[in-house]
């Protein structure tokens, strides 16, 4: 039953060309020529949703052979939620109108904590079962994917399985079995255990917990992990993430949904390479995109042709963990700036070098736009703990350079509450601020540009799995403030603007994101209360989740405030990424020590990705270190 | 070269605000590698101008767009390449080579037609007969009294030209330009408070097509001498 909306109710929301679809380069299967149909649920609003680079490469990957279909579905925003609830409109998917409960296959994607309580409310208003147990024949599969997927078990209770690793591996092998399967007329629940045996899938039922009764050190109930076992043979002891060893075997989507209206990024983007070889200590994409795999130069170029001529776009984006360290960057730049004068090309991620700033300079077009720098400590020392390797002479001879180039505007990003933090290293980021504004001032008048603005921002630390950070107390909230009031006073420059976070918002993606199973009943508490659009600060409520936190028993000395001890059973010590525990457990005594380690393709530290992949810059030197 | 593109409006593209209309265009139109002529200076961009916005929500049968290519096309050229890459709810109807290099079909439009429709009871011939025979067609809306944003109620009547109802629907031609603009939700919205409502219950609205004016009597706007 295809949903209809009718034209009152789409001239009474915001933006109702978040709902119709019929985007140019949307795919339309007939029914009945398809045996799987899957539908890609984004857990935030059609704007954020679509300009997510990883839904354009697994929509155009799933609609591949014939017998695949996959749509898509976004959270609808609250007026149109209210809508639909008033009028029982169910979730439906954008290409045809189907409702999201009739389809095979839902697949979340886990991009940020703080986008769980829209999964259940997506859920929710598909009129399927939030509790995996609760779910029947008729309820379609849910999984669930992406980054934060790596720590699976707050969702453990909610999604019946979990796909770990890059979309192009495993997903075709994993709906022809599922086709296969439902032709011999198997149920959806036996289903799960063959996809248990697939490489890359993790399905929580089929696995147990047990916690200690005595609540850990400093907590009053909540226990430790004592042991985390699968139930059954058939279920892996630990599952191994899937991942694409050569990046030019996976075609790179060269018709992307180029969707009516205007989004957060509007333009097509393509990763140049994925992994980072730097290794700082706090940066989770660090290490589980490792290894490094490049597209090559004319794979580049190729896309860049036909994604132009498909979808008529005039900006493109060339995206990755850090650019600088693609070998031939700027020639590659520099050609695609002349054989397309109009298009402008994007580059995030880019350190701050007289290279960089010339090529900037040359694609501005006139205008002239910002300088980034993510310095996140404000003291060496610091830098050296988190294995950040940006000096402060790197960062005060770059502005120079871009001051006299016309340049006008600097941006920093810091962290507050990275460990073994003193009042010194805050008060580091105020000088830094200065200094800048300093650098500017020294400039003689008619070599800087008319005015400057520095605009420094600070987060919190959120310790995250599989970094060598892992086993850290997360700072406490009082602290938080504390250090945001101190650092607003030191900070305080007629030049200088300072932007912080928000430190509830912070404390509780430290929970979310060092979850265990039993964090399923808080997301569930805060859904109830109301918690939707979470990362959006207009609707974001702290008293809701404060209730949520209350009445779910949830604990923040244990999930927050503790040091865990090396032994302790982690959540996720169950997914392997690659990345050694050992591996980790170097890096987190070296932090102590301020000791730094070098990138990758200076030195290899045995990080254990070679166990993992046959390829990737883990072989590009000969030197070692285990 | 300049080319007066003549195109419909409707179905899901309804719901596509003016502003992406225009964009949805200008990618079309680089899928079908046809370049445009860029303005000069500072911040060039392409050179394209619609006669007249389509609000959220209209059908519109007849819009008109003036784009200055670079180099020199056939009608049916452009016709064929365009057409193939306009997504669906966007269709060309005609194209004609225009004059000059600049567009100018904003400055000469003058009327627009629409077509209203509805089956609520509102609707009928002759409450809309006797809704017309009114001296004043009143309509409250939002406007600024002394520099104060008030509520004052305006006189739509002037701003319509003709009238007639057929088989269900309404058919307005009313005032359109740069100076004034006859909105035909006004006149709904009158009609409905004749009526004894608070607002006025699902009605379509499709502008028709838009008019220039020549000596007293009104055309088509794309078929302009001047454009």
């Amino acid at each position: 039953m295809k949903v209809q909306l009718s034209d009152e109710l789409l001239l009474s929301i915001q933006k109702p060309a978040r709902y119709i679809g019929g985007e140019v380069n949307s795919i339309y299967k007939e029914p009945g020529f398809y045996d799987v149909h899957y539908c890609f649920c984004f857990p935030d609003v059609y704007d954020v949703g679509m300009c997510h680079l990883g839904l354009q490469i697994l929509y155009h990957e799933l609609n591949k052979p014939d017998h695949v279909y996959c749509e898509r579905a976004f959270a609808p925003w609250p007026d149109m939620e209210e809508k639909m609830r008033e009028q029982q409109i169910p979730l439906y998917s954008l290409e045809t109108f189907t409702p999201l409960k009739e389809f095979d296959f839902l697949g979340f994607t886990l991009q940020y904590e703080m986008s769980y309580t829209n999964i259940l409310n997506m859920l929710d208003l598909a009129g399927i079962p939030l509790f995996a147990s609760e779910r029947g024949e008729e309820a379609p599969l849910v999984m669930a994917g992406g980054p934060n997927a790596y720590n699976p078990e707050p969702l453990a209770d909610f999604i019946d399985l979990f796909y770990l690793g890059e979309g192009e591996v495993e997903y075709a092998h994993l709906f022809e079995l599922y086709a296969e399967h439902r032709k011999n007329g198997g149920s959806k629940r036996d289903f799960l255990k063959l996809a248990a045996q697939v490489p890359g899938i993790y399905v929580p039922s089929f696995y147990e917990v047990s916690y200690d009764e005595t609540a850990a050190e400093g907590c009053e109930h909540t226990g430790c992990i004592t042991s985390f076992r699968p139930k059954y043979d058939f279920a892996p002891e630990k599952v191994r993430k899937v991942l694409v060893e050569e990046m030019d075997t996976v075609e790179y989507p060269t018709k992307p949904i180029v969707p009516y209206i205007q989004i957060v990024h509007d333009r097509a983007a393509m990763e140049i390479f994925r992994g980072c070889l730097h290794g700082c200590r706090f940066c989770q994409a660090g290490m589980i995109y490792r290894p490094v795999r490049r597209h090559s130069r004319q794979a580049i170029l190729a896309w860049v042709d036909e994604v132009l001529k498909n979808t008529g776009y005039d900006e493109i984006s060339l995206t990755s963990l850090s650019s600088n360290d693609y070998p031939e960057l700027y020639s590659i730049i520099r050609e695609i700036h002349e054989k397309y004068p109009h298009i402008h090309i994007s580059l995030p991620s880019l350190r701050v070098d007289a290279f960089s700033l010339a090529l900037m300079d040359e694609l501005a077009q006139g205008k002239k736009s910002g300088l980034t720098f993510a310095a996140e400590a404000g003291t060496q020392r610091l830098r050296d703990v988190i294995n950040k390797g940006i000096t402060e002479e790197e960062i005060l001879s770059g502005v120079g350079l871009a001051f006299r180039g016309g340049f006008d505007k600097v941006k920093l990003y810091f962290m507050l509450g990275l460990p073994t933090e003193t009042y010194e290293d805050i008060e580091g980021i105020a000088q830094l601020s200065k200094k800048i504004v300093w650098t500017w001032n020294a400039l003689p008048k008619e070599e800087r540009s008319a005015d400057v603005r520095v605009t420094s921002s600070t987060s919190f630390f959120v310790p995250k799995p599989f970094t060598p950070f892992q086993w850290c107390a997360q700072d406490s909230y009082e602290h938080f403030m504390e250090k945001q009031a101190f650092l607003t006073e030191k900070i305080r420059h007629k030049k200088i603007q300072y932007d912080c976070h928000d430190a509830f918002l912070s404390t509780l993606e430290g929970l979310l994101a060092r979850g265990d199973r039993r964090t399923g009943k808080l997301i569930y508490a805060a859904w109830k209360n109301g918690c939707r659009f979470d990362s959006w600060s207009d609707l974001f409520s702290e008293a809701a989740w404060k209730k949520a936190i209350e009445e779910s028993g949830t604990e923040l000395a244990y999930y927050n405030y503790r040091v865990r001890s090396r032994e302790e059973i982690l959540p996720w010590d169950h997914i392997d990424v690659g990345v050694t525990k050992r591996f980790l457990l170097r890096e987190y005594d070296k932090a102590y020590e301020a000791k730094t380690t070098a990138p990758c393709n200076q030195a290899c530290s045995g990080c254990g990705m070679k166990n993992l992949s046959c390829g990737g810059i883990c072989y590009e030197t000969k030197e070692g270190a285990e | 070269m300049k080319k007066i593109l003549v195109f419909s409006k409707g179905g899901r593209l309804r719901f596509v605000g003016h502003l992406d209309v225009m964009r949805a265009f200008q990618r079309a139109l680089n899928r079908a590698g046809i370049q445009l002529a860029y303005s000069q200076g500072f911040n060039p961009h392409p050179l394209m101008s619609f006669a007249s916005p389509l609000s959220l929500g209209y059908e519109g049968e007849n819009e008109i767009v003036e784009i200055i290519l670079e180099k020199e096309m056939t009608d049916e050229a452009l016709f064929d390449a365009l057409s193939a890459q306009l997504p669906e709810g966007l269709k060309l109807r005609s194209v004609r080579t225009g004059v000059g290099q600049k567009g100018n079909a904003m400055a000469r439009l003058a009327a627009a037609e629409f077509e209203l429709k509805s089956t609520h009871a509102y609707f009928t011939e002759q409450n809309i007969r006797s809704f017309f025979e009114q001296e004043e067609l009143p309509v409250e809306k939002l406007g600024k009294v002394k520099g104060r944003k008030r509520t004052v109620t305006v006189d739509i009547k002037p701003l319509i030209y003709r009238w007639s109802y057929q088989d269900g629907s309404l058919f307005v031609i009313g005032a359109g330009g740069p100076s004034v603009n006859f909105n035909p939700e006004h006149l709904l919205a009158s009609l409905a408070s004749f009526s004894g409502l608070d607002k006025y219950p699902e009605t379509s609205i499709s502008r028709k097509r838009l008019l220039y004016e020549k000596e007293g009597a009104y055309y088509p706007l794309e078929q302009c001498e001047e454009l």
